[in-house]
């Protein structure tokens, strides 16, 4: 029934494929800490005006995000103790579904909760690729006028990472004085590229990656058929959202194939490398060649925590465990694997930046990784 | 939900409540009409979050309920039905759907839960009077045109209405300015309306406002709050929030010691007025006001357009003066003024200007002069 739910996909930048929107997810999980940090200052009266949540993408910051904003919206304004004291201090951050202020954020019609994500463009009318200035505007329009009920009023970014810097500079306005009973609550995927001035004005509430258990229950509740093993918790780095990426595109499968081919370091099957790198072209070819470029970097980064801590704790793909060790087996070879893994982000995002041919890109990758490989000497 | 109502009833109730929902709206619920049937009425609430009206129609109704419905499809819908049809509404909880059936004419209309639609509380009001419909339409017209739309002074934009002390005793007071010009108007303070919170009515506010005041006679119920306030007829209740700002303090740039009087038939000035601005460019609109013993020269100078002047006989009888104002505030300002002679009191020509009607001091303008 509720049209938030069949609208037109490209109305809503901030959902994942078809999970459900971060504002109808009830429940939330792994980010018990994060929850008791904004409790405790709610309860103390020091509710900061200003936070940033920040943790890789997908691992439930705008669902946090919209369990404050519930929580905020539907507690009462704070009274003078009555006779009877001081009513009890809320111990959750949770609110009934069925509660009317929840039924209101749903819908999208909370009169004390503004939004603030990428527009359609007026004129193209196509989504924006960045939240713009006059989106943050709306905020005058927004706090100037009086919270009809009383009660609080929530702000939500989501995400601070996509506003222009002309549109980060209005949001500071606000940040920098806040009106009364006004909590703005800022989701970043990469906070280090937000303003430092942004930063500095707000409390920042660091979410941790999922583990494998929290994966799967957020999975399972969001109603998404992903089976979700220790294997995805290390290959998605604990994001929900990555998980449903990494179904999409056999992400399992996949890196166990790359974890096949490197097997053969420090010869590497060509026709294999060549298949791998052949897959990512074309169009439909977009996810698979996201997956394969992230898993090769993921498999980099496992290779230089290996020679350093030994082997990992949860083998993502059959043998991964015995080929970290053979290739990744003390300090030096550690850091020879960081150093390539650095050097080969940055050859990727410029590869892309300027639309290098995917297989090209790939087979780069990997004749550099045998090269390395080679250099380190026979095993 | 059923019930059965005469078309130019629900046309009229359906019109008045759509007209507040916004028509680029991208949230589906904030598009839809609240429909209530119970006992023998049927209200209709629609919403932009700022402001709600609430319409009230009597209606047979055969079973008691709510459901909200595009109400801009509903207008049109109602619209095109043949004047004076029986038009009969039921909502069907199974499908989900609204049926509208009117002679041989039949709809189904999606809806969305009733739950969904914020509905404003209509509690907490501190202050409840109740007015002419005529003294608040009076206060309205002639504040609102100097409402501010620049957004930085957000608290400029609405019409600052609260009590005060008027030359008359108590008043209930509505002032409005941009920073360039500035309208106060005073009314006899209403019975019950003491210790009313001076609230800034937005300007969406004052627009829609207007609608409930066409009827001189009608009685206008206010309730008033920090952060709300509603006015009520019988069918309409409008609601609304207030801007949650300081007004400045206005009394301040009302001048007090303004003695050079000019009193002008208002109509005759504007006229005259308009007619010189022709000429002005664009930008400025700049008009001089040169006065001698009785006599006024209204003179634009538009350097790449050219030169106009006008001369008026007038009552003016203290040193010759030179005046520059705007063209359009000046027009404004004498629009307002509908049964005497303006009256003009100036200082010089680089202090605000005070504008009245005869020596009625309930409405007095000021407006800043500009250097020509």
């Amino acid at each position: 029934m509720s049209k938030a739910t069949t609208e037109d996909a490209s109305e809503a930048p901030d959902r994942a494929g078809d999970a459900p929107h971060p504002c109808e997810a009830e429940a939330l999980f792994g980010h018990d800490a994060a929850e008791a940090e904004v409790l405790a200052a709610f309860n103390a009266g020091r509710m900061h005006s200003g936070w940033l949540i920040v943790g890789p993408k997908g691992i439930g910051k705008a669902t946090l995000a919209y369990r404050i904003a519930r929580f905020l919206l539907a507690s009462p304004p704070a009274e003078p103790a009555g006779l009877f004291g001081a009513p009890a201090q809320p111990r959750t951050l949770a609110l009934d579904a069925g509660h009317p202020d929840a039924r209101l954020i749903r819908s999208g019609a909370h009169p004390r909760l503004l939004v603030l994500r990428r527009s359609i463009d007026e004129r193209t009318g196509r989504l924006r690729s960045q939240i713009v200035v006059d989106d943050v505007r709306r905020l005058r329009g927004f706090f100037g006028l009086s919270a009809a009920d009383g009660g609080h009023r929530v702000v939500i970014v989501d995400p601070a990472d996509e506003m222009t810097t002309s549109a980060a500079n209005a949001l500071l306005k606000v940040l920098e004085e806040p009106p009364a009973r006004a909590t703005l609550l800022l989701v970043a995927h990469q906070p280090m590229a937000l303003l430092p001035t942004i930063r500095s004005r707000c409390r920042i509430l660091r979410l941790a990656p999922l583990d494998a258990s929290d994966l799967a229950q957020a999975l399972a509740a969001a109603g998404l058929p992903v089976a979700a093993d220790a294997a995805t918790a290390v290959l998605t780095g604990g994001s929900a959202g990555a998980a449903v990426r990494l179904a999409a595109g056999d992400g399992a499968a996949l890196y166990a194939e790359i974890v096949g081919l490197f097997e053969g370091l420090p010869r590497l099957d060509r026709t294999r490398a060549i298949r791998l790198a052949e897959a990512c072209v074309g169009r439909g070819a977009e996810l698979r060649y996201d997956l394969t470029v992230e898993l090769i970097d993921l498999f980099l980064a496992r290779a230089a925590r290996a020679g350093l801590l030994g082997e990992p704790a949860t083998q993502a793909a059959p043998h991964e465990a015995r080929l970290l060790a053979r290739l990744s087996p003390h300090d030096a070879a550690a850091r020879r694997w960081a150093l390539l893994h650095q050097e080969l982000g940055a050859r990727i995002r410029h590869g892309r930046a300027v639309n290098l041919d995917p297989a090209a890109l790939i087979l780069d990758m990997v004749l550099r990784i045998e090269e390395t490989a080679r250099s380190l000497g026979p095993p | 939900m059923k019930f059965s109502i005469e078309r130019g009833t629900l046309l009229k109730a359906v019109a008045q409540a759509q007209s507040v929902v916004e028509r680029r709206n991208t949230i589906p619920i904030l598009a839809n009409v609240l429909i209530e049937a119970e006992g023998d009425m049927v209200q209709f609430r629609a919403t932009d979050l700022d402001i709600e009206v609430v319409d009230r129609a009597p209606a047979k109704v055969e079973r008691p309920g709510a459901t909200t419905v595009a109400a801009v499809l509903l207008n049109e819908i109602v619209r095109k039905l043949p004047d004076g049809a029986l038009v009969t509404l039921a909502d069907n909880p199974q499908t989900g759907r609204l049926s509208i059936e009117a002679g041989r004419s039949h709809f189904q209309l999606a809806t969305l839960p009733r739950e969904d639609f914020p509905v404003m509380a209509s509690s907490d009001y501190t202050t409840n009077f109740a007015a002419p419909a005529g003294v608040l339409r009076r206060l309205f017209d002639k504040s609102k045109f100097a409402i501010s739309t620049e957004e930085t002074r957000y608290y400029l934009n609405g019409v600052y209405m609260h009590v005060a002390t008027g030359d008359d005793g108590p008043a209930l007071r509505c002032v409005a300015t941009d920073g360039h010009r500035l309208a106060r108007i005073d009314a006899p303070l209403p019975n019950g309306a003491e210790g009313m919170p001076g609230v800034i009515v937005p300007r969406k506010t004052v627009g829609e406002l207007r609608k409930l005041l066409d009827d001189d006679e009608a009685s206008i119920a206010v309730s008033v709050s920090e952060t709300k306030l509603r006015f009520a007829t019988p069918e309409i209740t409008l609601t609304s929030k207030v801007i949650d700002g300081t007004f400045p303090d206005y009394t301040r740039v009302i001048p007090q010691g303004n003695t050079r009087r000019l009193e002008v038939d208002a109509s005759e000035f504007a006229r005259a007025v308009d007619r010189v601005a022709t000429v002005s460019s664009e930008r400025s609109r700049a008009v001089k006001m040169s006065l001698d013993e009785d006599r006024l020269v209204l003179t634009v100078n538009a350097p790449d357009a050219g030169v106009a002047e006008e001369e008026l006989a007038v009552a003016y009888g203290d040193d010759p003066l030179e005046i520059g104002f705007n063209a359009k505030y000046l027009l404004e300002i004498a629009s307002q003024v509908d049964r005497e002679n303006a009256v003009f009191l100036f200082n010089s020509s680089g202090d605000p200007t005070l504008m009245r009607e005869g020596n009625d001091t309930s409405a007095v303008y000021v407006v800043m002069p500009m250097r020509v």
